[in-house]
């Protein structure tokens, strides 16, 4: 059975790209479009292996939305994947607990390879 | 790094500190548009703007800091936006909403790049979600915002104008900071 990763992100195209990168690997994606989304579908999604998550978003960035999801004690591996390289922004996602950061662009093999990693 | 710019001294005309200014931005905005079209595959040159072309869409991102604050506006034909989708899903057909979408991606990844570049001066922006337009001859006028960069980026396909209006604070300063402070370069994974 294929192991389920969430992707959060408010551009479609993005979605897009991240998706199927990721089920040629043999990954199930389910899509969500800011954080506030993400959150529920983390929630509702019980089976989920991990979250790829953007930061900025409208309605709930990806740093709220980390934080939001310690408060609940998740334990699901997230790994941001954004524009932002800013060092300040790195260690706040990390104190919130995310697992990695990716900064966009992004090459298809380096993301398959983190999510590989991040799900084992 | 392209350069620094300092604090003015008393004696020195605004104008020129003005234009100094507005090249270090240009020559950091001309650098941010090179890597994110050099990844996408783009064959594409890029200068200065001396005209100003007629688009069919735009895309507007505000940031702002303490010491500086302004937009991104970018005005495209929507061919080169297309011909420049990621090579994942370039094959497909692209919509209006795919334009549209990949239209404010393209802001996004473009001020995020800006951004990473000005932390390496010590300059922290936070940067807002974009905004999207469609129209006929849509064309962008320099409104009154003391700063006015722009680059023209020319491919097969079209073309595309990238503007950075702002205002700085007198004590905006950009200067090199130490290395633990820079920004994580594009494409770069950090596991924790």
């Amino acid at each position: 059975m294929s192991k389920k990763v969430i992707v959060i992100d408010d551009s479609q195209t993005v979605r897009q790209q991240v998706g199927l990168a990721l089920s040629q690997a043999g990954f199930e994606v389910v899509e969500a479009v800011d954080g506030k989304e993400g959150l529920t579908t983390i929630q509702k999604t019980k089976d989920a292996a991990m979250a790829i998550c953007d930061v900025n978003m409208p309605r709930m960035n990806g740093l709220e939305m980390l934080e939001a999801l310690a408060q609940t004690g998740s334990k699901l591996p997230v790994l941001m994947l954004t524009t932002e390289g800013q060092p300040q922004l790195i260690e706040r996602a990390k104190k919130s607990g995310a697992k990695g950061w990716i900064v966009k662009p992004f090459k298809a093999e380096l993301l398959v390879a983190a999510v590989k990693k991040l799900t084992a | 790094m392209v350069g620094a710019f300092e604090r003015p001294t008393a004696c020195e005309p605004w104008g020129t500190v003005m234009s100094e200014l507005n090249e270090l931005l240009g020559q950091t905005l001309e650098s941010a548009a090179h890597g994110l079209f050099e990844h996408l595959g783009v064959d594409a040159f890029i200068g200065e703007a001396t005209e100003n072309l007629k688009h069919d869409i735009a895309c507007s991102v505000g940031f702002a800091s303490p010491t500086l604050r302004g937009s991104l506006t970018l005005t495209a034909d929507q061919a080169f936006v297309t011909a420049c989708r990621p090579p994942e899903v370039r094959g497909a057909e692209a919509t209006a909403a795919d334009i549209s979408d990949w239209m404010g991606e393209l802001g996004n990844q473009l001020l995020g790049r800006f951004k990473n570049r000005l932390i390496s001066y010590g300059v922290v922006v936070e940067l807002g979600t974009p905004a999207v337009l469609y129209g006929f001859q849509i064309q962008r006028h320099s409104g009154r915002m003391p700063i006015a960069c722009q680059r023209l980026v020319r491919s097969q396909h079209g073309t595309l104008s990238v503007h950075i209006d702002a205002h700085a604070s007198p004590d905006f300063q950009m200067q090199e900071v130490q290395s633990e402070d820079q920004a994580m370069p594009e494409g770069e994974l950090a596991l924790f």
